[in-house]
């Protein structure tokens, strides 16, 4: 989730694991896939800037949808949680009129209440939809439930860390956990019950994008590149089974404009998203395809997301 | 009365005893326990350094250092007033590196001679942005520069004034290992991680690592005298003492400690199996407590209380 503003810092971590969106051929089949999701920003006489209005949903084939019972605010936090499944065809978000958790299709069509005690909690909740869209995470430290939409049933998780996406098949919960003696503990939760966890590495410790992959123990981490010396925003995995880190991948983006959000594709790849506000009214996203195999790295997309957004949203975020 | 701690960086020394040192501990009665500047209110009320630079022995009693610059002068040789001019100890206590009145660096022999390094032993800085460093022996003195341009440190022989090698200016120098053999220092890489190298007198190389989180994010680090076992204590909900093997790029040894009251000043190696610590509470009480690596075992070595007028004061190390 991107943010314009310190003023909603609150905001859930913008790490996400997740599934990717197919590649271009198959985007012309099946329902239309949202690239992206936000909500416009506003000055108000008392907050300030703030989120206002419903979201709206920028379409692969270029239209944007307005998702118009959504909240833009909900109770406790500055800005409401709103999530996009890896694949970009469905969308879980805070109904504007009750604040309950609502999903449907990014295209559109009839929204499927959720439990009314399946709820994101406070400040530090978090909200995330499974690649496939077919698995719902809400909740924060301690208490994090994971609903599936088919059976309607959930999942509770003992998540002693923040909640950070679901693994590239949505069957592991990625979290972080920040110690007392200064490291970060990487916890891969498997919605059957079984726990992967290991202390992060300084490179994944510092990382600015995290994404679980469907083996449920392979990280994908991203550095921000150093400013100043021309160094550009590097990739690497780190298995949590074997404490091993994979060589670094350069990737085609400049330190000024690192990942922001990555999530793994259902081929093995990784979509990184980048995004830069710099220079027009609208924020301008690049997306990249990374093989960590081949080490091969490339532009995949780039689109205008607003103009005036607040927060924006990518798949599996 | 203002009391700044040694936190001042500039002021800070780094040293340790070396293990042969230990069977005859040379923190008696004739070594510097710190030098201690007073402190005198401005026209504008403010304290600032005045008088003399001030060694303080281990048995209390005191000595007077004429010819050391008090306030710092800048590149073009005008009083920084607020700003004091560096000083280092050595971690026996038996030298203290500084500038001279006449702006050249010195390193004295308590009770001996004095060892001046050469005209132009550093570039025209500002003397309050260089940080003095004297190895636990006072056998070698570091000398960072922290000016905006940056400049390579630069490591001397305190008997010859004879520049020996430098640390590029990249690198954070962190002090001598406990032999003072090596110079230890930190470096931030490209790949948004913080390496530990550690270099020979002469600056030349000799391991560079990336180490855990957990050593990375408890600095500042200290060189045993092996020249690649570092140590860092960690303060989290438990207090442990760490070590990690640069050469192996493993975590050796972690033991949970109890340590008296204090901020921490400075870590170093003072034998094969000991860690010193001194500790800074309340800005002018320092305790000294030695660890056994091996046990996590905490001993008192000493404490004491800086003189009440102190603008600024610099510890001897281990």
């Amino acid at each position: 989730m991107r943010q314009s503003s310190a003023a909603v810092a609150l905001l859930a971590p913008a790490v996400v694991g997740g599934l990717g969106l197919p590649a271009a051929a198959s985007a012309h089949t099946g329902p239309p896939q949202a690239r992206a999701a936000w909500v416009t920003t506003c000055e108000l006489p008392v907050e300030g800037t703030s989120p206002c209005g419903p979201w709206h949903l920028l379409l692969r084939d270029g239209r944007k949808v307005t998702v118009s019972d959504s909240a833009a605010r909900a109770k406790g936090r500055a800005t409401s949680l709103f999530a996009l499944s890896g694949d970009g065809r469905t969308i879980v978000y805070q109904r504007a009129r009750d604040h309950r958790l609502v999903v449907r299709a990014a295209a559109g069509g009839p929204v499927r209440e959720l439990p009314s005690s399946f709820r994101p909690g406070g400040e530090d909740g978090a909200l995330f939809l499974s690649p496939a869209g077919d698995r719902v995470l809400a909740g924060g430290k301690g208490h994090v439930k994971v609903l599936t939409l088919a059976t309607g049933r959930i999942t509770r998780l003992t998540v002693k860390g923040d909640p950070a996406g679901f693994s590239g098949d949505g069957d592991e919960v990625l979290a972080t956990r920040d110690l007392s003696d200064g490291t970060k503990w990487l916890y891969s939760h498997g919605l059957d019950g079984r726990t992967l966890r290991s202390p992060a590495p300084q490179f994944v410790a510092n990382a600015v994008a995290l994404a679980l992959s469907s083996d449920g123990h392979t990280v994908a981490a991203f550095s921000s590149g150093a400013p100043g010396r021309g160094t550009p925003p590097r990739t690497r995995t780190y298995d949590l089974e074997t404490a091993r880190l994979s060589d670094g991948v350069n990737l085609p983006l400049t330190s000024d404009t690192p990942p922001d959000h990555a999530r793994w594709a259902p081929d093995g790849t990784l979509v990184a998203y980048s995004y830069d506000s710099s220079t027009t009214k609208s924020t301008v996203v690049r997306v990249l395809t990374v093989d960590p195999a081949s080490g091969q790295a490339r532009r995949t997309d780039t689109y205008k997301v607003g103009p005036d957004s607040h927060t924006i949203v990518f798949p599996g975020e | 009365m203002r009391i700044v701690p040694l936190l001042t960086a500039a002021l800070l020394t780094l040293a340790a005893v070396p293990a042969a040192a230990q069977a005859a501990p040379h923190h008696g009665h004739d070594s510097i326990r710190y030098a201690s500047v007073k402190g005198c209110p401005g026209k504008d009320g403010a304290s600032r350094p005045c008088g003399q630079w001030r060694l303080v022995m281990h048995d209390g009693g005191r000595m007077a250092l004429p010819d050391a610059q008090v306030v710092a002068l800048d590149a073009r040789r005008r009083s920084v007033v607020d700003s004091p001019a560096p000083i280092a100890v050595s971690g026996d206590g038996q030298r203290v590196a500084y500038f001279t009145k006449g702006g050249r660096l010195a390193v004295r022999v308590l009770g001996g001679g004095v060892t001046l390094l050469p005209k132009d032993a550093l570039p025209r800085v500002a003397q309050n942005e260089v940080t003095l460093q004297l190895s636990d022996d006072g056998a070698r003195l570091a000398v960072v520069i922290g000016s905006e341009k940056p400049a390579d440190a630069r490591i001397f022989d305190t008997a010859t004034g004879a520049l020996l090698g430098t640390v590029p200016a990249d690198e954070t120098v962190l002090g001598f290992s406990g032999d003072g053999d090596e110079v230890l220092s930190t470096i931030d890489s490209d790949d948004s991680v913080t390496d530990l190298v550690v270099r020979d007198e002469t600056g030349e190389q000799l391991v560079r690592a990336t180490p855990p989180q957990v050593v990375a994010a408890n600095g500042p680090q200290a060189l045993a005298g092996d020249g690649h076992t570092a140590a860092v204590v960690i303060r989290g909900k438990k207090t442990e003492l760490l070590t990690y093997d640069l050469a192996t790029d493993e975590v050796t040894g972690r033991k949970k400690i109890k340590l008296p009251a204090g901020d921490l000043s400075m870590i170093d190696w003072t034998g094969d199996t000991q860690v010193t610590l001194h500790l800074v509470s309340g800005s002018s009480r320092m305790t000294i407590v030695q660890i056994d690596t091996g046990t996590g075992a905490v001993r008192v070595r000493d404490r004491y209380t800086v003189l009440k007028d102190t603008f600024v004061f610099a510890a001897c190390g281990g």
